[in-house]
């Protein structure tokens, strides 16, 4: 197993973490690194696609509350008149 | 509202100002009818048979049609100049409460409306958070909610406006209160797309204030204006005078400065003469949601070709029918802190006068089969339809002189012209000195306003918000001197819109270029056709007499000129080049206003390399939120999706068409899959080299997207 593919994989669940809005602390390093190790151990095969998708069962990204596209609809009419 | 109600029945019993409107427009009509008058009997004389045949019986209704027209601008920025000297229009609608009348109003809902059309996000955005930061100053904040209103066709320019409505949500605190909404079909231009906010959600707010894609406005004046509105029940649009800021090109910087120095003596004029029955620019402007919708909604016009089908230039339309409706309809020129912004090149304006020339042609149907119109918003009509069709007017103006120099030269003379009518010869007179006054008096008529308006500057103490009276002085010489260059040229362009309008040819309608220089080979081809007539013209009247060949100098050297004038004008370097001199200054520029200040350089929102689209994918968040507003009702059938999603993988969003990739940007599925099957992409793919790319910036700066 080539150490830059660990090393790209490790990289690429840290940037996508960040992207998510958590903050990649110590113990988020470490979990991460975990997360990798883990992977390996299960075989070297497609190795940053397997780290992928185990990323949202090892961490929670932050359900921020999106804000209302639009409000609720009030409907009404623009009216027409009968000539120019 | 019935107290308000009251009030204005007080101030403005039986409404006074529509016998002052009449008897100020009276004497317009009279000033201008003599001044014509006097203009066509000079031009009698002048014409070596005296206007005694078809030719010059031609070139005099022409000569009076142009001169009628000028004198109109004339009497209007005299009005102008007298009542702001007087210090201001006493029937003007400021005038009419006072400061603590106004401060003891309340405000009622009102709705800022943003509708927007492929336009640069950055600085759209730019300026709707000034207005909000201006109004949260004002602390007045609460009483407002804002829409952006989308009609962009592009997946990359709408996704990244939602992008940047939900930065600015969560940078402002707005949410909630700043929505967008993103037209899947833009059905009827921009009155469409405000029609489609009315019909939705314009039952919950008392006004609406219709912004530009360019426009800032400050908390003060938007305060101002519903205050104004809830005292004067019976108004239904107040327009503000915008002026032009943030203009960084030669080109924009002359019309800023023009804007800035003339604009205040005319719009004072105009506004002296329209009083309640004015006209609506389509922005910056505050409007009363209810009896707009009952009675504003736009027909699409019966008649042929151009006139039919939907309406263009639907603002003047507007106001006529809040008129017809028995409302009221003020621009007030002293409603300060309204801004917009000027196309950079000649290019850009040609290009947006070419819509705006179809759309005013396109009134001709309405002045003539719109009902029960009033009379002064017909004028309206007749007044943006000659600021077009004066162009054409002026070229065949030219084009007839020309014959009769040529027939002067060329022709024996004919003793006869009107052989029917007399028995005895008519000798052909020439007055030179004649000619040469009536040239004076005619560019007395265009530049003694701009002058005026220098005058007006001066007596109110301004110049050194000019820079001074020198730099002030050399400004408007400077201006001057680029006004003639540019005159002929946009003649030229106009007539030939005219002539497209006229006959129906589609225009493109697109967003206005706010960044790009012209290049020489764009301005060469596009100013050929131009350059080439008027060389043939000069030679043509250098060959037929010395004196007619000076005589067309003025006309003919700018149009041999378009290309360099084109291109030079629109470079940034002259533009701050001047600015560095103390040229051309405005003084928004000089005070650097936090309204004006924000907006001059816009912070990027996106400060990625990567495309709106490439960030929907691959960013968590952005994927989040594009997928949450996304359509879970699918359209195409799931094979086709899949099928563009997996070309959109292996090869990227350059793979796709427009149609394809706002096909997979609607869709929530696609998005879903596009962006669990990028992540698993390696560094070296497509989507992976973007990934690393976001990845090394978020690094770097600690946010991405």
């Amino acid at each position: 197993m080539p150490y830059r593919e660990v090393e790209e994989t490790l990289s690429r669940v840290l940037t996508y973490l960040r992207l998510s809005g958590i903050a990649v602390t110590p113990e988020m390093a470490r979990r991460a690194l975990r997360l990798v190790d883990s992977v390996l151990q299960d075989g070297e095969q497609r190795l940053l696609a397997r780290v992928m998708e185990r990323l949202p069962e090892t961490f929670a990204a932050p359900e921020e509350a999106l804000p209302p596209q639009t409000p609720p609809l009030h409907h009404a009419s623009v009216h027409y008149a009968d000539s120019l | 509202m019935s107290e308000a109600g009251d009030a204005d029945s007080v101030r403005d019993p039986g409404g006074r100002w529509k016998a002052v409107a009449v008897l100020r427009r009276t004497v317009l009509t009279l000033l201008v009818a003599g001044q014509t008058l006097a203009g066509v009997y000079g031009m009698l004389s002048v014409l070596p048979y005296h206007g005694g045949d078809l030719l010059e019986q031609s070139i005099v209704l022409l000569f009076a049609l142009l001169f009628a027209w000028i004198s109109v601008g004339f009497w209007t920025a005299m009005l102008g100049f007298y009542m702001r000297r007087r210090g201001g229009d006493p029937q003007s609608l400021a005038r009419r409460h006072d400061a603590a009348t106004l401060a003891a109003t309340p405000l009622a809902r009102t709705a800022l409306v943003l509708p927007i059309y492929n336009e640069p996000v950055d600085r759209t955005l730019a300026g709707l958070r000034a207005t909000v930061e201006s109004l949260r100053a004002s602390g007045q904040l609460d009483h407002f909610d804002f829409y952006i209103l989308s009609d962009s066709r592009d997946a990359d320019v709408w996704l990244a406006e939602r992008a940047g409505w939900y930065a600015l949500c969560r940078e402002l605190g707005l949410e909630g209160r700043l929505f967008y909404r993103h037209r899947p079909v833009n059905l009827n231009f921009k009155s469409g797309n405000v029609a489609d906010f009315l019909r939705r959600w314009g039952a919950d707010y008392r006004y609406m204030v219709v912004l530009d894609a360019d426009s800032v406005m400050g908390g003060d004046t938007l305060v101002r204006m519903v205050r104004h509105m809830e005292l004067a029940p019976r108004i239904g649009i107040l327009q503000s005078s915008p002026s032009l800021i943030n203009a960084h090109s030669a080109f924009a910087r002359f019309q800023q400065f023009a804007n800035r120095i003339y604009g205040p003596l005319f719009s004072t004029g105009l506004a002296a003469l329209q009083l309640g029955e004015a006209a609506y620019w389509g922005h910056n402007a505050i409007i009363r949601t209810e009896p707009f919708m009952a009675h504003c909604g736009l027909r699409r016009l019966s008649g042929f070709g151009l006139f039919k089908g939907s309406i263009m230039s639907h603002d003047f339309v507007e106001a006529a029918y809040m008129g017809r409706a028995g409302y009221q309809v003020w621009m007030e020129p002293e409603l300060h802190e309204s801004y917009e912004e000027s196309p950079p090149t000649l290019v850009d304006e040609l290009t947006r006068d070419r819509r705006w020339a179809k759309g005013n042609m396109q009134h001709i149907w309405l002045l003539f089969f719109g009902r029960r119109l009033r009379f002064a918003h017909r004028m309206a009509f007749i007044n943006g339809i000659l600021s077009y069709l004066a162009s054409p007017v002026w070229f065949v103006f030219l084009v007839l002189t020309s014959i009769e120099a040529t027939r002067l030269t060329l022709w024996p003379i004919d003793y006869f012209p009107d052989p029917q009518n007399s028995m005895f010869p008519v000798w052909p007179e020439w007055h030179p000195h004649w000619a040469v006054a009536m040239i004076l008096s005619t560019f007395f008529l265009l530049f003694f306003p701009k002058f005026l308006a220098v005058a007006d500057v001066l007596l109110s103490g301004g110049r050194r918000r000019f820079g001074g009276f020198w730099k002030l002085l050399l400004s408007v010489c400077l201006e001057l001197f680029v006004s003639m260059l540019l005159a002929p040229i946009r003649m030229l362009a106009h007539s030939r819109y005219v002539l497209e309008a006229l006959f129906n040819v589609s225009l493109h309608w697109g967003g206005q270029n706010r960044t790009d220089e012209t290049g020489w080979g764009q301005a060469l081809i596009s100013q050929a056709p131009g350059t080439l007539l008027a060389g043939g013209w000069a030679a043509l009247a250098l060959w037929l007499d010395p004196m007619f060949f000076y005589w067309s100098l003025p006309v003919a050297l700018p149009l041999i000129l378009a290309a360099p004038t084109s291109v030079l004008l629109s470079r940034v370097a002259i533009g701050q080049w001047l600015r560095e001199r103390g040229l051309l200054l405005t003084p928004e520029e000089q005070r650097l206003l936090p309204l004006v200040s924000t907006v001059a350089e816009p912070v990027p929102l996106n400060p990625t390399p990567l495309s709106a689209f490439e960030l929907a994918v691959i960013d968590p968040r952005l994927n989040r939120l594009h997928r949450a507003q996304a359509r879970h009702r699918r359209t195409l059938e799931p094979d086709t999706l899949i099928q563009w999603a997996r070309r959109c993988l292996e090869q990227g969003p350059g793979a796709l068409n427009r149609f394809q990739l706002n096909a997979l940007a609607r869709d929530a599925d696609s998005l879903a899959w596009l962006h669990h099957q990028a992540w698993l992409e390696p560094p070296e793919g497509y989507w992976g080299r973007r990934i690393g790319w976001l990845g090394a910036i978020e690094r770097g700066t600690g946010a991405a997207g």
